[in-house]
């Protein structure tokens, strides 16, 4: 009787009830369809939101990456910044028992774990330059350890960060003051190899576009990530430059910061700019560096507007008063370094500007004072 | 007998289901890979250090959590699908069980290691054979890495009696703070002292005493390998002489050109007779030398080559075998306390804790900047953080003690090192992981098996 | 571990003495009582079924004499021994109600790798793998995993690791399960052959015609209690009826004997003419049929026993 009743319910009242929630499910499940597709169709206009508004270093992330990587970052999870932790302390540990064979790995491994952080692939490059370089008493050694310095910026760090100026920065302050500056006592080892190199594309001291071989354009951008295109726009702009000189190359990549930058505004980067080009003013030929010639470095009295506009351009870019007092001191070495080689016209122009440029409440010494041989 | 036919029927198991291949094609994968995946410092030395440290660990680390869950497989599994009734109604031990389980286990890693290990040892040699590798390339890493050599440190300085009374002045005269206890006091002192042993001005003199093997080196010899380090990056190298002396034999070395790195002084074999060897270096006057460090630890060290690189790689695979065997035997007693997934994840958790433990403790023990050396102030701000610290380090200290029986230094780095594993650390580690721990877990599993229901359905205990 | 507990009777195969298992949930707290106060005893030679419906605790039972469950309460002694003693399964031969057995090994690696852990001679296991491989008509397939193996070829495995080490105390749980008439024929054939060879035989069964067939006694179970137990015949017998066989007569004598019967009796008795059980009567065509095609069919017709099953002699190495 009662299964009876129990099977009259079902038949009278449950059949609507089924029915009504396969409805409830059937519009759910659509529901549900429609927000995902709705989802799906704002991933695209977001993504383009994102690199309008510069809210990350690249419009997509991590387009660049190889599978691998891509796929180490997402399947790692929360456990990446841990593996991250452990790798640095090994690489710290190692580096202080002065293991070094270990670090070109570990650095390589930790940026990979953390691709898109700016600061890991800056402390890591600098790490390799600078600190163990100069650990190694082999001037050999250290140009390798530099080498590996330059290599992860250049060759990894800015393929994951395209559209991070402080990377590009980087680099070329790697050319300007490792290579280029004296303060480590292999500086010279360091000019002489990097002068090698370029030698490869660039025999004379200028580089011959027209006479290079599609095979040494493409080994210019493999090897050393120079589009040789746009080192023939820098020479047109900013030129012409010996690419033999390390400071050629922090030109290039202040310039390639510059073009990632929002607005073309990196301050950091025109300063590489014009400082790099007042060097390559002064003392532009590397034959001193190149066959050990005693020949003192001679200024590149071409290059002498070319300064003179970059400053400008900054000055009229930036509103910073260090930047009127770095042209300042530009144009009173450039009539000193002018004057000193003998060519008159030109340093009493640059005396000319030097004196409209230096502020009115400070005193201006005379050509002649100024030029004077100590 | 028993014993040897469960641990055949393990080895069929494993051969016989797809887990075996998979780690065969795993470890293959990864022998294969490393070399094009890593990346040295430039030189062929490098490379073949971090080649070999890389390669070995992958395959250590791999072998170890296959080893690890499949030992945790195999009992629970058993139980799980009901197959151990039969055994279990045969006049066999849960004992006897365990063990050949574990035999069987352990014999397969071995095999594996045993071809991961020729392997590596074709891969170096293959590498080293290779074009582009120059002579000078080549002796330097048959010197330095393709040998087992003796490593044998300076005793270590008397320092206790200077540290004793330094801090006796020291808190005499009340530089020393009386809140502060002794034990920190004391590190910190023995640290100024160690530091301050370091140093080596010109015209001063620095001595170590070695403690040589009655045995004689094989053909290549002893070295005296120096590390000093320059004060400063400008590299200026430093002169002095050396004076070995050991049995009433004196002999002096004169360097020139003693600048931060590496340097290799020829021993005479004379002089590895057993007995004490002196080594004093006096630096030259202040006009024709610079101060030198020579840390105290590694910074002066005998090298005796005892083997050859293949004997050196068994002897750290050995040790690498001891470890599984240890993980395996945690692996099956936890089978048989849980089900698969339960047994994978706790044993790998322990593992984890052991392996942190010790760089807890070490970070714990070192302070921080809440409580830099434990001078915490009582009801300060950092009170409770401190005190939870001193909980954690607490908790953390009986599980490093474990792992530190277990983990007694690195093996692959001084492999890749060239620096042979001394006889009595593979014997260690064989009475250690390879028997005592396996033992202890093997009376827990067997009590567990002995205790638990087998005909339960699903193998639950209740 | 004592060798023998305290009470245990002399002589007998198994004894158990207010047997009682009871199942807990993770809490502790009593869920099932499995097996309730159960005594009996089971003598040597002799052919003993459980019988019971579904959840009677026949297996329970049967898994507490082998040691896989531990009892709440109340003994059990097996072959004079506890029956977690390892020594006590020297003698015993278990065949499950479910396949235990590993997949990856074929039926003579099953062999070989129990006869190891009987502890018997290399020579001895090889010989008597083969006799038993035979004897279950497996011989063909001995070397094919048994994972391959159809439910009723995993039971004649199974059978046969059961008696590897000639023990004198076979226990089978649901033994005819998954066979066909013609193998649960065989296996009772078998039962009966190890009895008369002076083996003990504890059956465990729901299927009452096969238990009939072979067993001296029974004991039956019914929610962990015994409720009945004794020789089957016995059980059986209706004691208020007597029943003639007797060759087919003539109408004539037919009507003779009945009037007789009933004068005697005092009512019309019941005549007709006995018949065949189903079974007998199924294996009778089988058997014609295979005369008639002279083919064995996808099941192999077994072998005979190994003269060894009863052999008093041990063959442990």
């Amino acid at each position: 009787m009662r299964a009876a009743f129990r099977r009259g319910a079902d038949t009278s009242g449950g059949g609507m009830l089924s029915a009504s929630r396969h409805r409830s499910a059937l519009l759910i499940a659509l529901a549900g369809v429609l927000l995902l597709r709705f989802a799906a169709q704002q991933h695209r206009p977001l993504l383009a939101r994102r690199a309008r508004d510069r809210l990350s270093a690249a419009a997509h992330p991590l387009e660049n990456a190889p599978p691998l990587v891509a796929f180490t970052t997402v399947a790692l999870g929360g456990f990446r910044g841990l593996l991250v932790d452990v790798l640095w302390l090994r690489a710290s540990h190692l580096q202080d028992a002065g293991k070094y064979f270990e670090l070109v790995q570990l650095s390589d491994l930790i940026t990979k774990l953390e691709p898109r952080n700016t600061e890991v692939w800056v402390y890591h490059a600098w790490n390799m330059a600078y600190n163990v370089s100069v650990m190694l008493p082999s001037y050999e050694d250290r140009w390798r350890w530099v080498l590996s310095g330059i290599r992860l910026l250049r060759d990894e760090g800015v393929r994951y960060n395209p559209g991070a100026p402080r990377l590009y920065c980087e680099l070329g302050w790697l050319f300007q003051y490792k290579i280029g500056g004296d303060h480590d006592m292999a500086h010279r080892v360091y000019k002489q190899r990097w002068a090698e190199t370029m030698s490869a594309f660039q025999p004379g001291p200028r580089m011959a576009y027209g006479a290079l071989q599609p095979a040494a354009r493409r080994r210019l951008k493999t090897e050393l990530g120079l589009d040789a295109d746009t080192m023939r726009a820098i020479d047109a702009r900013y030129g012409p430059l010996d690419w033999r000189c390390p400071e050629a190359h922090a030109v290039y990549w202040a310039v390639a910061a510059l073009e990632v930058a929002r607005d073309g505004l990196y301050l950091p980067a025109d300063r590489m700019l014009f400082q790099s080009l007042g060097t390559l003013f002064s003392r532009g030929n590397t034959a001193y560096w190149m066959a050990g010639d005693k020949t003192p470095p001679a200024p590149d009295p071409a290059l002498f507007d070319r300064v003179v506009d970059a400053y400008r351009s900054a000055l009229d870019r930036y509103d910073d008063e260090t930047i009127d007092y770095a042209y300042v001191n530009f144009l009173h070495d450039a009539t000193i370094v002018l004057a000193r080689a003998n060519d008159n016209a030109m340093a009493r122009r640059a005396y000319e500007q030097f004196a409209a440029a230096v502020p009115d409440n400070a005193a201006v010494p005379s050509f002649e004072a100024l030029t004077r041989t100590p | 007998m028993k014993v040897l036919a469960i641990a055949a029927l393990t080895i069929r198991d494993a051969v016989r289901s797809r887990v075996l291949a998979a780690i065969i094609v795993l470890l293959l994968v990864v022998i294969a890979g490393v070399p094009f995946a890593v990346t040295g410092d430039g030189t062929l030395f490098g490379e073949m250090r971090v080649l070999l440290h890389y390669t070995l660990g992958l395959v250590g680390l791999l072998l170890g959590v296959a080893a690890l869950w499949t030992a945790c497989g195999a009992v629970a599994r058993d139980i799980e699908d009901q197959h151990l009734l039969l055994t279990a109604v045969k006049p066999v031990s849960r004992t006897c069980i365990w063990i050949g389980r574990w035999l069987g286990l352990v014999a397969l890693s071995a095999i594996l290691l045993a071809l991961c290990g020729g392997l590596a040892f074709g891969m170096v040699h293959a590498k080293l054979a290779g074009g582009g590798v120059s002579a000078a390339q080549r002796r330097e890493v048959e010197e330095r890495i393709l040998v087992g050599r003796q490593r044998i440190a300076a005793r270590p300085p008397p320092l206790r009696d200077a540290v004793a009374e330094r801090l006796a002045r020291l808190r005499e005269q009340g530089v020393v703070p009386a809140d502060v206890p002794d034990r920190e006091a004391a590190a910190e002192i023995r640290r100024r002292l160690l530091a301050a042993a370091a140093v080596t001005g010109p015209g001063a003199a620095r001595r170590w005493v070695f403690d040589t093997p009655t045995r004689g080196p094989r053909g290549g010899g002893a070295v005296l390998r120096i590390r000093p380090r320059a004060p400063t990056r400008d590299m200026t190298p430093a002169a002095g002489t050396w004076t070995l002396r050991s049995g009433g034999r004196e002999h002096r070395i004169r360097t020139d050109a003693l600048i931060e790195g590496e340097h290799l002084l020829e021993l005479p074999a004379a002089f590895m007779d057993g007995g004490a060897l002196t080594v004093d270096f006096r630096n030259d006057s202040p006009a024709t030398s610079r101060t030198v460090l020579f840390p105290v630890g590694d910074s002066a060290e005998v090298l005796i080559d005892r083997t050859g690189f293949a004997a050196n790689l068994i002897r750290a695979l050995f040790v690498v075998l001891c470890r599984l065997a240890a993980l395996t035997a945690l692996g099956l007693t936890a089978g048989c306390l849980f089900s698969l997934p339960v047994a994978a994840f706790a044993g790998t958790g322990l593992v984890c804790g052991l392996l942190l433990s010790r760089a807890f403790v070490a970070a714990a023990g070192a302070g921080t900047h809440i409580d830099p050396g434990h001078h915490g102030a009582r009801g300060g701000s950092g009170g409770a953080a401190v005190r939870m610290m001193e909980a954690g380090e607490a908790i953390a200290r009986p599980f490093a003690a474990v792992a530190a029986s277990t983990v007694r230094g690195r093996v692959l780095p001084r492999l890749a090192d060239g620096i042979l594993l001394p006889g009595r650390e593979v014997r260690a580690a064989a009475i250690v992981l390879g028997l005592l721990y396996p033992a202890g877990f093997a009376a827990v599993g067997s009590f567990v098996l002995r205790r638990r229901e087998l005909a339960l359905p699903g193998g639950d205990w209740t | 571990m004592s060798e023998t507990p305290a009470g245990a009777s002399a002589g007998a195969v198994v004894e158990t003495s207010r047997l009682t298992k009871v199942f807990r949930d993770f809490w502790r707290r009593p869920k099932v009582t499995a097996v309730d106060e159960l005594s009996l005893r089971i003598a040597p030679g002799e052919i003993y079924g459980l019988l019971g419906p579904n959840g009677s605790g026949k297996s329970t039972t049967i898994k507490i004499l082998l040691g896989l469950l531990h009892p709440t309460a109340g003994e059990a002694v097996v072959l004079g021994r506890p029956p977690r003693h390892v020594a006590a399964k020297r003698g015993i031969g278990y065949l499950p109600e479910e396949s235990h057995l590993y997949p990856y090994l074929s039926p003579r690696e099953t062999l070989t790798f129990y006869g190891r852990l009987f502890g018997l001679r290399a020579g001895i296991i090889r010989s008597r793998t083969a006799e038993l491989l035979d004897m279950v008509g497996l011989a063909h397939a001995a070397d094919r995993p048994v994972g391959e193996f159809s439910k009723g070829m995993m039971r004649r495995v199974g059978l046969a690791q059961a008696l590897i080490n000639d023990p004198r105390l076979v226990i089978l749980d649901e033994p005819t399960s998954g066979l066909d008439p013609i193998g649960c024929r065989q296996i009772k054939d078998l039962m009966l052959v190890l009895a008369r060879r002076g083996k003990t035989v504890l059956l465990s069964s729901h299927l009452l015609a096969d238990v009939e067939d072979v067993c001296d006694r029974i004991g039956i179970l019914f929610n962990g209690r015994l409720r009945a137990q004794g020789e089957v015949a016995q059980l059986l017998e209706k004691r208020d009826r007597i029943r003639f066989t007797v060759p087919c007569l003539s109408t004539e004598q037919l009507q003779t004997t009945l009037a007789l019967l009933k004068q005697h009796a005092g009512s019309e008795p019941d005549v007709d003419h006995p018949s065949l059980n189903l079974e007998q009567f199924f294996l009778r065509v089988v058997r014609e049929a295979h005369r008639d095609a002279g083919s064995a069919g996808s099941t192999a017709a077994g072998g005979a026993v190994p003269a060894w099953l009863g052999d008093r002699e041990e063959a442990v190495s």
